[in-house]
């Protein structure tokens, strides 16, 4: 047990190292330090836009970079262009050969592979390398846009979940399409060249240049924006469809109960005349009446 | 060559397609692009955008067309070109990647110079970015790149 004396300490402790922490997003952080009087100082505004800038790109270029890491390390173990490779067909099987002085090389220290050795592909070499780059590329890439997504989702107070769902799906496509095409001119390369290094080539270019254009015809035709627009709308529809239909429930309720009711009452009403001059009829009638 | 397989119609012209499609709208971006930065530099321009997206265009397009020159041989004639010629279409096109990791970082920097020198601004609310394409908006004045970012918001 702790004595008077350290539980004072304890809390005088406590309460001077205590800390706030604020979550806010690059776009609130870029208000705040625009609002702020001393955010008008150069050296604050330059290390938050470094800092800023730094977080963008980290996101968006890991894949991409990690595509011409592959590229870069493959040329590289392979003493940059003093190895030739090439894919030659023996035993009806293709393989990767080596040409060139083996103790320059780290990896792949061999003179033939078998196309899908897991050497051959962990480096991009030929037809199954590039595409196993191709593939992982766009599997990252699609893993990196949806945290950042789901984060700008979370930090942003305007966004809407149209809004996530909407920039979601048209991520999700951009890189499926980009990975196919990538993947398609993987294969043709290796069907035209014998260069072990051409499919991987062909995936970084074809890559690139689909998501940038891809890119730049959702911009010019606002296609994300107008998916959010059509989620928006389906999600209006769908609430004012569920309205007028509890709306179309309640008032078939209500006929149907007015119904019942006015038909309940005039029933009754009918019995009751019908019971009342029954009884009045046999009262007033002038035939004798006979008692057993 | 023995294990080789013959490729099918489709394979032969569709490759073919694909990096000559792929080729030819690269440059033209690419040279619209630096046309448009480039002339509203010169005319000193309330809005100067640099698209630093079409500036990979550049290295993208060489590389791509050295391949088509491959792919487009091969579904011609149905045979490799001479491996002579391979190696100079493959050191092409790894030239193009090169230019392709450059001309963007190189521009980009240049502009940057340029906008600093010309005391411009960089309108964020009116840029627009996504993966590497990113397109960059300065302009002269801080109204300017208000009734920008607000034209853009109404469309």
């Amino acid at each position: 047990m702790l004595s008077d004396q350290e539980k004072k300490e304890l809390k005088q402790k406590i309460k001077s190292n205590q800390h706030e922490v604020f979550v806010v997003s690059i776009e609130e952080m870029d208000a705040i330090i625009k609002s702020w009087p001393k955010g008008n100082l150069p050296h604050i505004k330059n290390a938050w836009q470094k800092l800023k800038g730094k977080m963008e790109v980290g996101a968006s270029y890991y894949a991409s970079a990690d595509d011409l890491r592959t590229l870069s390390n493959l040329v590289g173990d392979l003493g940059g262009f003093t190895t030739k490779a090439y894919v030659k067909t023996y035993g009806g099987k293709p393989h990767i050969i080596l040409k060139g002085y083996p103790g320059l090389r780290r990896i792949l220290t061999g003179t033939k592979y078998g196309i899908k050795s897991p050497k051959v592909i962990a480096m991009g070499l030929g037809k199954a390398g590039a595409i196993n780059a191709a593939k992982s590329g766009g599997i990252l890439s699609i893993v990196l846009l949806s945290a950042y997504r789901v984060t700008d989702y979370f930090l942003t107070d305007q966004a809407t979940l149209s809004q996530l769902i909407g920039a979601l799906a048209t991520d999700i496509v951009k890189v499926g399409i980009a990975t196919g095409a990538s993947i398609a001119a993987a294969t043709f390369v290796s069907a035209a060249f014998t260069v072990a290094i051409g499919p991987i080539v062909a995936v970084v270019a074809v890559g690139v240049i689909t998501s940038m254009l891809l890119s730049a015809l959702d911009k010019h035709y606002g296609i994300t924006d107008k998916v959010i627009a059509g989620i928006d709308e389906l999600g209006d529809d769908v609430n004012s469809y569920i309205k007028r239909a509890k709306e179309n429930v309640d008032r078939s309720a209500a006929n149907a109960t007015a119904e019942v009711f006015d038909y309940v009452v005039e029933s009754a009403t009918r019995i009751l005349i019908n019971t009342a001059k029954h009884t009045l009829q046999k009262f007033l009638s002038p035939q004798p009446r006979i008692f057993k | 060559m023995m294990g080789e397989m013959k490729p099918s119609l489709l394979e032969r012209f569709l490759g073919s397609a694909l990096f000559l499609t792929l080729s030819m709208a690269g440059i033209v971006w690419f040279i619209l692009s630096a046309f448009s930065s480039v002339s509203d530099v010169i005319s000193s321009d309330p809005v100067l955008t640099f698209n630093k997206g079409a500036m990979y265009m550049l290295g993208a397009s060489i590389t791509t067309s050295s391949l088509f020159i491959g792919v487009a041989y091969h579904s011609i004639f149905l045979r490799k070109v001479s491996s002579k010629t391979e190696k100079t279409l493959i050191r092409g096109a790894i030239f193009g990647v090169l230019i392709m990791i450059l001309v963007p970082q190189v521009t980009h920097f240049a502009v940057g110079r340029i906008v600093h020198e010309r005391h411009y601004i960089e309108c964020h609310q009116a840029e627009y970015s996504w993966l590497l394409y990113k397109k960059y908006v300065y302009t002269k004045t801080q109204d300017v790149c208000q009734n920008l970012s607000t034209e853009i918001k109404s469309k």
